[in-house]
C-alpha cells in the first residue's frame, strides 16, 4: 500500500515513526530536511501521485490548531481544526484537498502530544464548550490502523471536561473506538452519499452499505453519530435518488443516535476548480456552468434553493430542526457553517 | 486515447550513449551543438559532463521540437560509489547538489526495476565517495532542467556503477562504459516503459483535428486559443464525447464570434452528472 515514506530529520526517532517505518518493512525510506521539499515543490501532477502516493512523517512545529471563521460552528459555540495529516486515502472528485496541495502525497504530523498540548490550552482559556474539527484535511479514521489516531486523542479529549470532537470520515475503520468506551463528546460525523455519487465521484470510498453498517456498530457502543449531507450533488433524477438515499439512512439507524446532521450543496474555492480542472479536464463535475460567489464556485441561488429546501424538508421526517445545520457556501473550502431551520 | 509521450534520454558521453541508442535503434539527426539521436517516440542526447551542460542539453533538447508537458526524461550515466559492486544500477529516489545544498526527490509511482537510492552530484570527479551515495556530475543539474518542462514524476535518473573504493574512477575507459551501459540496459527499458505506464494517466489531450479545422480558419489569439481548447473539453466531458464540437460556427466572422457561440452553447448543456448505468 505504501513503498515510500519519506521521513524528517526531526522525526527519525520518534517513537512512533519507528512504529510506522516498522510495519511497512518493504518500503523505501528516504530521509529528507523538511517534508515541504517533497510536499511543496512545484511540477508536481496530484493525478498522477494518487495512484501510489507515498507517506511522509513529519512534525508540525506551529499552527498546529487554529479557530474556524468567527460566527460559525455548531450551536454558535467556539471552533477550532487541527489536522494531524495531509491528504485522503480517498479520491473524491469533489474534495478541495486536490485543488489545495501540490503533491498528493499523506503527510503525517507525528508529534501528537504538541497537538494535545495546544488543544488542552485552548480548553484551559475558557468554561464554555469547544468544538475541535479533526478531518478537515484528511480523513479522521481512514488511516487509523497506521496512524493510531484514534487510540492517542481520543482518550486526551474524554479527559477534557468542555471539549467536543468530530471525527470526519468515509471510513469502516472504526475497530480502535469499538475497542474502547464510548465518548458522549466525540462525534463520529460520516459523510454521506447516494450510492451512485460513491460510485461516480466518490472513488476508493467503502460504498453506502459499508458506511452504513460502521455507523450502526459505533451507534450499538453508544458513539454519538452525525451525517454529513455534503456536498449535495446535482445528479440526474436528484429527488429520487436522494430521497430514497435518505430513507435508506434512516431505516438503518435510529435518529435519536444521530447528534447533528449538516446539509450542504457542491461548492469549490475558484482557485483551486482552475487546479482540479487542469488535472481532471474530462470530469463532467467541473465542466459544467458554475457561479462564482465570494471567490466560490457553485450551484445558483436558485438550484441551491432549491436542493436544500427539498433536502431539508425530507431530513425534517426523520430528525427534529434543532438537530439540522446548513453548511454556507464560503470561499474557505468545507469548514464553515451556519445554523439555520427548515421553514 | 491517452497522448503518447517521447522518452528523453540525456548522456553526459559517448561512451554512455552508444549501447543505448544501439539498442533502442535510434540514429543521429544532429551533431551541432549536441549530438542527438532519434526512434519512434525517443530522443537520445549527449550532454557532455558536468551540470551546467546537462541542463544546456535538456533545454536545448526541450526547445527543439518543442517540449510536450507530459514527456518522459531520463537521466543515464556511470557514477561512483562507495561499496556497491560495479555494474549495479541504482534509480535516484534522492538527488542531492551538496555545493548547492538542495535536493529533489524524484517521485518513483511504479515497481522500480532495480535497487534505489541517493545520487549526489558534485562540480568534479569524487573518489572519496563521501556518503552512502552514487556519485555523479550531472543528476542535479538534469533534474533541475527537466522538471521545468515536464511533471516531476516523469523525471527519473538512472546510474550504474562504474567505480568504488576497490575499483578506482581512473581507471575506467571509454570500452569498460559501453561494458557498464550495456549490461544496464534490461534496467534502462522497463524503467521506460513503467515510466510510459505512469504517463498514460495523463488526462486525454483535446481532439487537435477538430481544433486545427477552427484554429486555421478563424485568427486566434494565444488567449483565444486556449479558452477554445477548454471549451471543447467541457463540450466532451458534458457531452461524453458524443456529437460534434463547433460544427455550426458558419455564421461566426471572428475568433470572438466562435468564442462566444461555443461558450453559449456549452453553457447551455445540463449541469448534471450522470450516475452509471
Amino acid at each position: 500500500m505504501i513503498d515510500t515514506i519519506y521521513v524528517e530529520d526531526a522525526v527519525a526517532k520518534h517513537r512512533r515513526s519507528r512504529e510506522i517505518i516498522a510495519r511497512f518493512k518493504n518500503a523505501r525510506i528516504v530521509e529528507c530536511r523538511h517534508y515541504g521539499e517533497v510536499f511543496n515543490r512545484r511540477q508536481q501532477n496530484f493525478r498522477l501521485q494518487k495512484t501510489r502516493p507515498a507517506l511522509i512523517l513529519a512534525r508540525k512545529i506551529n499552527r498546529r490548531v487554529l479557530p474556524i471563521p468567527a460566527g460559525y460552528g455548531i450551536d454558535g459555540a467556539r471552533g477550532y481544526y487541527f489536522s494531524h495529516m495531509l491528504n485522503c486515502l480517498y479520491d473524491c472528485r469533489y474534495c478541495f484537498l486536490q485543488g489545495m496541495f501540490r503533491s498528493a502525497h499523506y503527510v503525517l504530523f507525528v508529534n501528537y502530544e504538541d497537538f494535545i498540548a495546544d488543544i488542552e490550552r485552548v480548553c484551559g482559556e475558557t468554561r464554555e464548550d469547544v468544538w475541535f474539527f479533526s478531518g478537515y484535511d484528511c480523513d479522521s479514521l481512514a488511516l487509523d490502523p497506521v496512524t493510531g489516531f484514534v487510540g492517542d486523542f481520543v482518550p486526551a479529549f474524554a479527559k477534557l471536561k468542555n471539549a467536543w470532537l468530530e471525527l470526519r470520515t468515509k471510513s469502516t475503520q472504526i475497530r480502535s473506538l469499538i475497542g474502547m468506551k464510548a465518548h458522549s463528546r466525540v462525534v463520529c460525523a460520516f459523510s454521506l452519499s447516494p450510492q451512485p455519487v460513491v460510485a461516480t465521484l466518490e472513488h476508493r470510498t467503502p460504498d453506502l452499505d459499508a458506511r452504513l453498517e460502521a455507523m450502526q456498530r459505533l451507534a450499538d457502543c453508544g458513539w454519538p453519530l452525525g451525517i454529513r449531507f455534503d456536498p449535495l450533488i446535482l445528479i440526474e433524477d436528484f429527488e429520487r435518488i436522494y430521497g430514497e438515499f435518505i430513507d435508506t439512512v434512516f431505516s438503518r439507524l435510529d435518529g435519536s443516535t444521530i447528534h447533528s446532521a449538516t446539509v450542504g450543496t457542491f461548492r469549490m474555492p475558484s482557485t483551486f476548480a482552475k487546479a482540479i480542472t487542469r488535472l481532471y479536464p474530462e470530469e463532467p463535475l467541473y465542466a459544467g456552468r458554475f457561479v462564482e460567489r465570494n471567490g466560490s464556485l457553485g450551484y445558483t441561488e436558485d438550484t441551491i434553493g432549491d436542493m436544500v429546501t427539498w433536502t431539508l424538508e425530507r431530513l425534517g421526517q426523520y430528525l427534529p430542526p434543532k438537530r439540522i445545520f446548513v453548511q454556507a457556501p464560503s470561499s474557505k473550502g468545507g469548514m464553515t457553517r451556519r445554523r439555520e431551520r427548515p421553514s | 486515447m491517452p497522448a503518447v509521450s517521447t522518452v528523453n534520454i540525456v548522456t553526459a558521453l559517448s561512451s554512455e550513449a552508444a549501447p543505448i541508442r544501439n539498442a533502442l535503434g535510434l540514429r543521429r539527426v544532429s551533431t551541432e551543438p549536441f549530438e542527438i539521436y532519434e526512434g519512434a517516440g525517443l530522443r537520445l542526447i549527449i550532454s557532455g559532463v558536468g551540470t551546467l551542460l546537462s541542463a544546456a542539453a535538456v533545454g536545448f533538447l526541450g526547445g527543439r521540437d518543442g517540449a510536450s508537458g507530459g514527456d518522459i526524461w531520463i537521466n543515464c550515466g556511470i557514477a561512483g560509489h562507495r561499496n556497491l559492486p560495479l555494474g549495479t544500477p541504482v534509480l535516484a529516489e534522492k538527488v542531492t547538489s551538496p555545493p548547492a545544498g538542495r535536493s529533489y526527490y524524484p517521485t518513483i509511482l511504479f515497481n522500480a526495476p532495480c535497487r534505489t537510492g541517493t545520487v549526489s552530484t558534485y562540480d568534479h570527479p569524487v573518489t572519496a565517495y563521501p556518503c552512502d551515495a552514487c556519485c555523479d556530475m550531472e543528476a542535479a543539474g538534469f533534474v533541475t532542467a527537466a522538471v521545468a518542462l515536464t511533471h516531476g514524476e516523469l523525471v527519473h535518473v538512472l546510474k550504474i556503477v562504474s567505480d568504488n573504493k576497490a575499483s578506482d574512477l581512473h581507471m575506467i575507459n571509454g570500452e569498460q562504459v559501453r561494458a557498464l551501459i550495456r549490461g544496464g540496459i534490461v534496467c534502462l527499458t522497463a524503467l521506460v516503459e513503467r515510466v510510459r505506464t505512469v504517463a498514460a494517466l495523463l488526462p486525454p489531450p483535446p481532439d487537435q483535428r477538430r481544433l486545427a479545422g477552427i484554429l486555421q480558419r478563424w485568427r486566434f489569439t494565444h488567449s483565444q486559443s486556449e479558452q477554445l481548447r477548454r471549451l471543447q473539453q467541457r463540450y466532451a466531458a458534458l457531452t461524453n464525447g458524443a456529437g460534434r464540437f463547433g460544427s455550426d460556427l458558419n455564421d461566426c466572422r471572428s475568433a470572438s464570434e466562435v468564442l462566444a457561440h461555443l461558450k453559449a452553447f456549452v453553457d447551455s448543456l445540463p449541469l448534471l452528472v450522470r450516475a452509471p448505468e
